[in-house]
């Protein structure tokens, strides 16, 4: 009985847990996974960082009609980690040929030329399972930080924090080594 | 009276790993309280000279902005 009520204490005052998930995967299925454990790890008590490269980061752009011309050119003022000197023309092909946002996402399995995600969703929403922008925001809620790797945001010209529905900071390698190092728990989606 | 520098290295125009690799094959070659004075212009570069510094004990001795956005850190090797 003393271990039982000790043990809630002795938790209380040990250094938290860290956690790192990495996205790589720009698919609806696979950020759903990924979301699901950093919000549900967070919410255990873990600190969690989240880190998101090249696909990955398409589910957190902000959706853009095709007309828009924000879908296209990024903004020429640039943005966090963005070197505008080197830039193409291709660059905004890429960009704007891109999935943006997380309602925008295929499914890896059965997409059906965009229907699947669209099934996918209505018995989500039938059965009250969390929809991916709002794991999203309610990851971000609990404190769940969110990393970009600088090359992905320069190479695909997002315009960081314009582009974003969310904040996230554009960081390289090195920080991802320093948060795995300090995890006790690290996947790649 | 100024740092003296052992070793100059110029990793400009390159992005993300490269000039932490690089530098990690410099600081092999040096001893334990020389000096080495990197310089580029990825734009995390300066972050990502002090996280290498950190995770590998060196410590960041001076940082001097250049112009078109290079950046010059002097690193004192650790032991």
């Amino acid at each position: 009985m003393d271990s039982l009520l000790t043990s809630p204490i002795d938790a209380a005052q040990k250094p938290k847990k860290k956690g790192t998930v990495l996205l790589v995967s720009g698919e609806l299925d696979k950020a759903l996974v990924a979301f699901e454990i950093a919000a549900g790890f967070q919410a255990m008590g873990m600190e969690m960082s989240m880190w998101f490269v090249l696909y990955g980061a398409n589910c957190l752009r902000k959706p853009r009609s095709l007309f828009s011309p924000a879908k296209w050119f990024a903004r020429l003022r640039g943005g966090q980690g963005r070197n505008l000197e080197t830039d193409t023309a291709l660059q905004h092909v890429v960009r704007g040929l891109n999935h943006d946002g997380a309602c925008h996402l295929p499914l890896s399995q059965l997409n059906f030329g965009g229907l699947g995600p669209m099934i996918v969703r209505r018995i989500m929403r039938r059965k009250g399972i969390a929809q991916l922008d709002e794991l999203i925001r309610s990851a971000r809620d609990l404190g769940v930080r969110y990393s970009i790797c600088q090359i992905c945001v320069d190479a695909m010209a997002f315009s960081v924090p314009d582009d974003l529905i969310v904040e996230a900071d554009v960081r390289g390698v090195g920080a991802y080594y320093l948060d795995v190092a300090a995890s006790d728990y690290n996947v790649t989606i | 009276m100024p740092t003296p520098i052992d070793l100059r290295l110029d990793v400009s125009g390159v992005c993300c790993p490269v000039p932490l690799i690089e530098l990690a094959k410099s600081v092999r070659n040096l001893d334990a309280g020389q000096t080495l004075l990197i310089t580029g212009n990825d734009p995390i570069f300066e972050s990502s000279v002090r996280d290498f510094c950190l995770a590998n004990g060196h410590a960041v001795v001076d940082v001097v902005a250049g112009a078109r956005r290079s950046v010059s850190v002097l690193i004192r090797v650790g032991g």
